[in-house]
C-alpha cells in the first residue's frame, strides 16, 4: 500500500478477535477483491434495480427528456443520461454509486489496514442496515457520499494522478448536490497534497486553491447543464423560513405590517396573515406550506415549475431576509426545530413496494420487489422501531465526542470534519427529517471509530 | 496475438460478459418464458415446460424479481463452460477472449440473451462439459450436477448429454476403457432417470402435453402421407377420437401445403381436424389411435417427419416476401406485450446502445448466418477431423444427435431448437483450429484427465497438461477412485 501522509503500521484488524478461532483459517484464504464482491452483491441484490422516489423519478424524466431545470443539481440528471445510453433504467446509476462507495471506503481503511481487513472494513460499513438501505435509493445524497468516499479514497493514494483523481471525484460529489462544498472543503484543505515535499504553508494554499478550483467548477458545471432556472430555493427553503420564523414569533404580527413586508411576492392571504403561517407550519416537512392551493400563502409547486416571475421571487427572498434580521432568534428557533426533526427517529426507512407502479411502467421500469428485498425492508423497518440505528442524533453525538480523539490523526480528523460539515450544512437548508440527509456523516463516523479503534488497538500492542 | 497475452483472462471474461449483457439486459422474455415465470410465482408446475427450470426460477426470483437472475445465470454458466472447455486447448488469455467471442457470435448471443429453457440448457451443458474436462475428480462431479441441471431443462436435453458424459466423463482415468465406459453410462443413466423423477414429482398440474399435442399431428401428418383410405378406415383407426370433420376425412389433411411453412400450415389442418380431448376416455382413444396409425404406417410417419425435421433445418427455401428475422428480442410477450407485462409485473425498455445493438442482430437474423443446415452438415464435416480427439467428437456427437432427436419431437420449428447444434459446431470447430494450430505434448487428449494419467504414466511434466492439471493432484485422484 502507498502512503503518503504519515507512515504507519498496517494493522491486521480483527486478528485478536479471530487468531484463536476456525474463523481465522476460512477468512485468511479469501481474496479481499471477493470479500468486497460479495459486499457488492449484497447491496445491488438488496437494491436492484434501484429504488426511485419522486425525486429521483424528477431526474429520470429530465435525464430521458435531455432538458435539465435546476431544482435539483442537473449534473446527475447529464450522468444519468450518459448512463442510460448503455442501460435503460435505473440499475447503471446503483451500479455506479454501489462501486464508487465501496472502492472509496476500501481506499480509505487501506491507510490503516492490510487489504484484507480493509475489505471486511468496507463492507461492513456498506451492509450497515442504515448506510444500505439509503444506498438502494437513487438519490443525491448517496451518489454525494459514494463520490465523497472515492475521493477521500484517492486523496490518499501516494500516485499524484489518483490524488488528483481524487479531485475530480469531489469536484462531481459538489456537482451532485449543492451543500456538498462543505463537505469537500475539510478533505481537500487537509487531504490534499500536490507534491508530498512542500511546506505546509504552501501545501495548505495549493489545498485551498484546489478547493475553490473544484468548487468553482462544479458550481459552474451545474450552471451550464440547467436548460432553465426554477429557483427551487425560492420555492422550499425561503417558504418554509418564512413561515417558521413567523411560527416562532412571540407576538403576533398585524396584517398591515405583514402586507407591506411580503408586497410583491404573490401573497394569496388577505387576512389573519400571521395567524395563517402559525396553522401552516411544521418543522417536520415545508410540504405543508405550500401544499394546500386553498390554504397556502403562496401559490408554489414541490418542483418549482412553473418558476415564480423574477420580481415576484427578488421580493420574496428579501421578505425572507428581513424578517431573520428583524427576529434572528424566531429563525433560530425554526432552525433549530427544524435540524431537532432531522436528527430525531423517523421516516427513515423508505417504502419498498413501489408507489407509483403506473408511471414506472410508462417510463418502462420494472415494478416489482423480490419477496427477499421486501423481507429484508421488512426487518430494516423493525431496526428503525425499535433500535437507535436511524437515529442520525446518535451519529452526530459520537462524531462530536471522537473529534476530541481524533485531534493527531489527520485523516479521520478530515474524514469527521467532512460529516459534521455536512451535517451543519442541513441545518440552514433542510426543509423536511429525511434519514438521507445525514448520510455522510453517518458514513463518515463508521468510518473514524473502526480507523480509531484499529490505531488504538495496533499502539496499545 | 501478443496484446491478448497481456489482458488478463478474467478481464476478458468480465468484458466479453458485459459486452454481451449490454445488448441482453434485463433478459428478453417470450410467451413461454412469460409462462415459466408465472407458474414459478405461482409455485404450480405443469410438464407443458420443464418444472424444474420454474422451480429455479422461483428460488431465482424470490432473490430478483424479473427475468434478469435466470439471464445472469445462463449467460456466466455459458461463458464459463466454453472457457473451460477452450483450457483444455490453449492458455487461459487466448481461451477467456475466444470464449467471449463465442458467446458475442450472434446466433448464442441473440438465444442467450432470451429467457429460455433452451438458453438454460446450453448454459448448464456447456458448464457441465468444461467441468468433465478437468483433470481432478471433484469439478467432474460437478459437472455430472451440471449436466443434471441441463437435462431438467429440456425434455429431450438426455439425446444430447449422452455423448458428452459417455465420452467425457472419466471417473478414474487409470481403469481400463470397458470398465470407464460402463461407469459413464451408468452415470448418464442415473442422472436421465433422476432427472425424470425429480420432474415428475415437481409436477402439480399435468396438461397431458402428447396427447393435446403431438399425437395429434402425427396422426394428422401420417394420414397425409398414407396410402388411400376410406372414411370407415379412418373411423376404425380414430375409434373414441374427438374428430371434428365426419367426411372426407383423409383428403381434409391432404389440403396443399408449402414446404418452407410445412409445421405451422400442418398445425392449421390439425387444429380443424381433432379437438382437443378433453376426458380421460378420449385422451386413451387418442393413444391406441396414434399407435394403430404411425405404426401400421411407418413410411408415410417418417415422410411427414421428414418435411418437419427439413423445416427444423432451414432446407427448404422460403419465398423473398415471407422472409424475416430469425431473432427474438422482446422484454415481454411480443404477441401481447402490454397484458403480459403487467401479469409478471415486469416492464423494460432498451438502452440506445441496446437498440442499435437489436437493430443489427435483427439485420442478421435474416441472413444465411442463421441457417440451421450450414451447422449440422459443418459438424458431419468436422468429424471427419476428430480422430483420437475426444472433445470435439463428444461435442460434435452431442449436437448432431441431439439435433437429429428433433426428427422425432419437434412439434413446430423454432430456430432456438437447434442452438446447441450451433453452439457444439462453434467450440469444437475451435478447438480443432487450436488443435491444429498448435499440437501439443499428450496429443489430442491434452489437458483431459486421461492426458494427465497418460503424461503421468509416461513420465510426462505437469507443465505440459494444458488445463493446469498437475501430477500431484492426479495421483490424490487416482487414490481416491481406489
Amino acid at each position: 500500500m502507498l502512503r503518503t501522509v504519515g507512515t504507519r503500521r498496517k494493522l491486521p484488524i480483527f486478528a485478536p478477535v479471530i487468531r484463536r478461532t476456525p474463523l481465522r483459517r476460512a477468512i485468511a484464504g479469501v481474496h479481499p477483491w471477493v470479500v468486497l464482491a460479495i459486499g457488492w452483491v449484497v447491496v445491488v441484490i438488496y437494491a436492484y434495480p434501484g429504488q426511485l422516489t419522486f425525486d429521483s423519478l424528477r431526474y429520470f424524466v429530465q435525464a430521458r427528456a435531455g432538458e435539465y431545470s435546476d431544482d435539483q443539481p442537473p449534473a446527475i440528471a447529464a450522468l444519468w443520461r450518459l448512463l442510460e445510453y448503455l442501460v435503460a433504467g435505473p440499475c447503471l446509476m446503483l451500479v455506479v454509486q454501489v462501486t464508487a462507495f465501496l472502492a472509496g471506503l476500501y481506499l480509505i481503511f487501506q491507510r490503516s489496514l492490510r487489504p484484507r481487513p480493509a475489505a471486511c472494513a468496507a463492507t461492513a460499513v456498506i451492509v450497515f442496515p442504515p448506510v444500505m438501505v439509503t444506498m438502494a435509493m437513487i438519490w443525491k445524497d448517496s451518489l454525494t457520499a459514494s463520490f465523497l468516499a472515492l475521493g477521500a479514497g484517492l486523496l490518499l493514494s501516494a500516485h499524484r494522478r489518483a490524488r488528483v483523481a481524487g479531485l475530480a471525484s469531489l469536484c462531481a460529489a459538489s456537482a451532485f448536490h449543492y451543500a456538498a462544498p462543505v463537505a469537500t472543503l475539510p478533505l481537500v484543505v487537509i487531504l490534499f497534497e500536490y507534491a508530498p515535499c512542500a511546506t505546509p504553508l504552501r501545501r495548505y494554499a495549493i489545498a485551498a486553491l484546489a478547493w475553490v478550483a473544484i468548487t468553482l467548477l462544479s458550481l459552474g458545471l451545474d450552471h451550464e447543464l440547467a436548460d432553465h432556472q426554477v429557483h427551487g430555493w425560492s420555492s422550499t427553503v425561503v417558504v418554509h423560513d418564512i413561515v417558521g420564523t413567523l411560527a416562532y414569533i412571540d407576538e403576533d404580527l398585524p396584517d398591515e405590517k405583514l402586507k407591506t413586508l411580503f408586497a410583491g411576492t404573490g401573497l394569496q392571504v388577505e387576512e389573519e396573515i400571521h395567524e395563517r403561517a402559525r396553522e401552516l407550519y411544521n418543522p417536520r416537512d415545508f410540504v405543508s406550506t405550500i401544499g394546500d392551493p386553498q390554504l397556502a400563502m403562496w401559490k408554489r409547486s414541490l418542483t418549482g415549475e412553473p418558476p415564480a416571475p423574477h420580481d415576484q421571487r427578488k421580493a420574496i427572498e428579501a421578505a425572507r431576509r428581513t424578517l431573520i434580521h428583524e427576529y434572528p432568534k424566531a429563525y433560530l428557533k425554526h432552525r433549530i426545530a427544524v435540524f431537532a426533526e432531522v436528527l430525531s427517529r423517523g421516516g427513515s426507512v423508505p417504502n419498498r413496494v413501489v408507489a407509483d407502479k403506473d408511471g414506472r411502467q410508462i417510463l418502462g421500469l420494472s415494478t416489482r420487489n423480490s419477496d427477499l428485498q421486501l423481507a429484508v425492508t421488512k426487518w430494516f423497518a423493525n431496526l428503525d422501531r425499535n433500535t437507535a440505528l436511524f437515529v442520525p442524533g446518535l451519529y452526530l453525538v459520537v462524531s462530536l465526542i471522537l473529534l476530541g480523539f481524533a485531534r493527531r490523526e489527520r485523516e479521520v480528523l478530515a474524514i469527521l470534519c467532512s460529516g459534521l460539515a455536512m451535517e451543519g450544512a442541513v441545518f440552514f437548508i433542510a426543509t423536511s427529517r429525511d434519514f438521507r440527509h445525514s448520510l455522510w456523516m453517518v458514513v463518515c463516523m463508521l468510518v473514524a471509530t473502526i480507523t480509531l479503534i484499529v490505531r488504538r488497538a495496533a499502539r496499545a500492542r | 496475438m501478443k496484446a491478448l497475452h497481456r489482458i488478463p483472462a478474467w478481464v476478458s471474461l468480465a468484458v466479453g460478459w458485459l459486452g454481451f449483457m449490454a445488448y441482453a439486459f434485463p433478459g428478453y422474455m417470450s410467451y413461454d418464458s412469460v409462462l415459466q415465470l408465472l407458474e414459478a410465482r405461482a409455485g404450480e408446475y405443469s410438464e407443458g415446460h420443464p418444472p424444474v427450470m420454474a422451480a429455479t426460477w422461483s428460488i431465482v426470483d424470490y432473490v430478483i424479481a424479473g427475468p434478469i437472475g435466470m439471464l445472469v445465470i445462463q449467460s456466466v454458466c455459458f461463458l464459463g463452460g466454453v472457457y473451460l472447455i477452450m483450457r483444455s486447448r490453449m492458455s487461459a488469455k487466448l481461451a477467456a477472449p475466444l470464449a467471449s467471442l463465442i458467446l458475442w457470435f450472434p446466433i448464442v448471443s441473440t438465444t442467450m440473451a432470451v429467457i429460455w429453457k433452451d438458453s438454460q440448457m446450453a448454459g448448464y451443458l456447456a458448464l457441465g462439459t468444461g467441468l468433465l474436462l478437468s483433470p481432478r475428480r471433484g469439478p467432474r462431479v460437478v459437472g455430472l450436477a451440471m449436466i443434471w441441471m441441463a437435462t431438467a431443462m429440456r425434455w429431450n436435453a438426455l439425446a444430447m448429454t449422452l455423448p458428452i458424459v459417455t465420452i467425457l466423463f472419466v471417473w478414474n482415468p487409470a481403469y481400463r476403457w470397458w470398465k470407464r465406459y460402463s461407469i459413464s453410462v451408468a452415470a448418464w443413466l442415473a442422472i436421465t432417470l433422476s432427472v425424470q423423477v425429480a420432474s415428475a414429482a415437481l409436477v402439480t398440474r399435468n396438461a397431458h402435453l402428447w396427447q393435446s399435442g403431438m399425437a395429434l399431428l402425427d396422426i394428422v401428418g401420417t394420414l397425409r402421407y398414407a396410402p388411400d383410405l376410406t372414411d370407415a378406415e379412418i373411423k376404425t383407426l380414430l375409434d373414441g377420437c374427438p374428430l371434428v370433420p365426419s367426411s372426407d376425412l383423409q383428403a381434409k389433411t391432404r389440403i396443399p401445403i408449402e414446404d418452407w411453412n410445412f409445421a405451422a400450415e400442418l398445425w392449421d389442418v390439425t387444429n380443424g381436424y381433432f379437438k382437443v380431448p378433453s376426458n380421460e376416455q378420449e385422451r386413451l382413444a387418442l393413444s391406441g389411435a396414434w399407435k394403430r396409425v404411425v405404426i401400421a404406417h411407418p413410411k408415410p410417419y417418417l415422410t411427414y417427419r421428414w418435411k418437419i425435421f427439413a423445416q427444423v433445418l432451414q432446407l427448404p427455401d422460403v419465398p423473398e416476401a415471407n422472409r424475416g428475422s430469425a431473432i427474438y428480442q422482446w422484454f415481454t410477450d411480443i404477441q401481447d406485450p402490454v397484458a403480459s407485462g403487467q401479469s409478471i409485473e415486469h416492464t423494460a425498455t432498451s438502452s440506445k446502445l441496446q437498440e442499435k445493438l437489436r437493430q443489427l442482430m435483427w439485420w442478421l437474423g435474416s441472413t444465411r448466418l442463421f441457417q440451421a443446415y450450414i451447422y449440422f452438415f459443418l459438424a458431419i464435416a468436422l468429424l471427419a477431423f476428430c480422430f483420437r480427439d475426444r472433445e470435439s467428437f463428444g461435442l460434435l456427437m452431442s449436437g448432431l444427435v441431439g439435433e437429429s432427436a428433433l426428427f422425432i419431437v419437434a412439434p413446430i420449428t423454432d430456430w432456438r431448437y437447434s442452438f446447441w447444434l450451433v453452439v457444439s459446431t462453434c467450440v469444437a470447430l475451435a478447438l480443432l483450429i487450436a488443435r491444429r494450430a498448435r499440437p501439443r505434448r499428450g496429443g489430442s487428449l491434452a489437458g483431459t484427465p486421461l492426458a494427465v494419467y497418460k503424461l503421468e504414466r509416461d513420465g510426462g511434466a505437469c507443465r505440459d497438461v494444458g488445463s493446469g492439471g498437475c501430477l500431484q493432484r492426479r495421483q490424490g485422484d487416482s487414490r481416491g477412485g481406489g
